[in-house]
């Protein structure tokens, strides 16, 4: 499983999901996270759709399918439970 | 999610109701507005009665008007006048609570004075006044309390929107990349003053605006207007919107703006790049106090309402405007300590809505029907 993460440098909730993502990656090494800038990576965010809120996360299986996306700040015990409940597809 | 929106309101209601029964009891004063001039005799008779019985009463308090060398006095009495629809023919001119006298005449005058006094306090419908009894505090006058709560309260709500704040973000982004922690200090706290600057000002514009034309009360009830609906759309929207996150929106603007603002930090000379960013700031602030020219609206119309002293509207607005620049101040702070960007959770954005809008609408409702409850001063 693999989580896209998209945010921007002016937008204040993806900064305030920077640091709990951090602490996320460290409890589970095994998860694989991109991040993308709004501004930076048009090409892959227009790919992705991202054109409403930020920040948004899309968590894709294994063969790099969209399983579902969450936009707007999330909380990091939400985010874990995704997670393992997701870790093998 | 709704459920969760729900509970910051309940918990805002309750603690509205908490708050309200420790106002026990209202202490009956009467203000007298006196409007004389220093050459006339009738006045100085009525002076001598008027101070008789303030010293008799403490609740009664006079405020003194000379209207002949002093313009300011003249348009209050004109202002005072309109509202209760009365030509000012001569002085003394008199006005306690909605009752008003032309002229004294002793064994006349006198005796309508004291019954008027008596009636205001009787009904109690003179100005709210009233006192909080806090445990090992004592006594505290709410009306020394209100205007600065309110001032605090309003200046955060209005300022309180992490996603406003893109503008800074962005700026301090480019600066914490240049890592010169000389630059984000000189720039940073000058877009941050000259935003605080210019934001003040365009205040007090519209206070002298709202002091100047204060005296035409459709004016009053436009600004509740603007304080319902402006309550109404934020009520709305603290509840409807899905997610805690920052809306992408005005694509063409912020490309534009982000283009100037590399442009103007990466400028060799120190004295463009600052002139650059003071440009940035009042273009910035001129767009933002038009997206929500609301809450400055409806709280210079509470300001103007309330009979202070002129300097004290002014601190009254500096007060309001460093809590509005809070969350700026904040973020920028962090950013000179840490050297990281720090944002902060937009879910403080929907409960300043939440609490804004329920805020507004009392405030709007309260102009129409009780103007008198924003008087506090």
């Amino acid at each position: 499983m693999k989580i896209l993460k998209f945010g921007a440098v002016w937008c204040s909730g993806c900064l305030v999901m920077k640091p709990r993502f951090i602490e996320i990656e460290k409890q589970i090494p095994w998860l694989e996270t991109v991040y993308y800038d709004y501004d930076q990576d048009k090409e892959i965010c227009n790919k992705w759709q991202i054109n409403k809120i930020l920040p948004v996360f899309i968590f894709l299986d294994r063969d790099n399918n969209e399983l579902f996306r969450l936009s707007g700040e999330q909380s990091k015990k939400k985010l874990i439970s995704l997670i393992e409940k997701n870790k093998d597809k | 999610m709704i459920k969760c929106k729900f509970k910051y309101l309940i918990g805002f209601i309750i603690l509205f109701l908490c708050v309200n029964p420790l106002i026990i009891k209202a202490n009956d004063l009467v203000d007298i507005y006196f409007f004389y001039s220093s050459t006339c005799p009738h006045c100085a008779a009525e002076e001598v009665y008027l101070e008789t019985l303030s010293s008799e009463n403490e609740n009664i308090i006079i405020h003194y008007y000379e209207v002949n060398d002093n313009q300011e006095n003249q348009a209050l009495m004109q202002s005072m006048a309109e509202d209760r629809d009365v030509v000012v023919t001569g002085v003394p001119f008199t006005i306690i609570n909605e009752e008003y006298f032309i002229g004294y005449s002793e064994g006349y005058t006198d005796t309508a004075i004291q019954e008027a006094i008596n009636n205001v306090i009787n009904k109690e419908s003179g100005s709210i006044n009233y006192s909080i009894d806090i445990p090992l505090i004592g006594t505290i006058q709410t009306k020394d309390l209100s205007l600065p709560i309110i001032t605090i309260l309003l200046g955060l709500i209005d300022g309180f929107n992490p996603c406003a704040m893109w503008v800074l973000l962005f700026l301090l982004s480019i600066l914490i990349g240049m890592k010169d922690r000389k630059r984000i200090w000189v720039f940073g706290l000058t877009f941050i003053l000259t935003s605080s600057i210019m934001y003040f000002f365009l205040m007090a514009a519209w206070l002298n605006l709202t002091i100047f034309i204060g005296s035409i009360s459709w004016i009053r009830y436009l600004v509740a207007a603007v304080a319902i609906v402006g309550g109404g759309i934020n009520l709305r929207s603290s509840l409807t919107t899905e997610g805690d996150g920052c809306e992408v929106v005005g694509e063409q603007q912020r490309n534009k703006m982000f283009t100037r603002i590399k442009k103007f930090t990466m400028e060799k000379s120190y004295f463009l790049a600052l002139g650059g960013i003071v440009l940035l700031a009042i273009s910035v602030n001129m767009i933002e106090l038009l997206c929500s020219a609301g809450l400055p609206v409806i709280y210079t119309q509470i300001l103007a309402l309330n009979d202070i002293q002129i300097f004290q509207y002014y601190l009254y607005l500096l007060l309001y405007i460093v809590f509005f620049m809070l969350d700026d101040i904040i973020v920028f702070s962090m950013a000179l300590i840490t050297m990281k960007l720090t944002g902060i959770s937009t879910k403080y954005g929907r409960i300043s809505h939440l609490v804004g809008g329920v805020l507004m609408i009392i405030i709007g409702i309260l102009l129409v029907f009780a103007p008198g409850v924003l008087m506090f001063g």
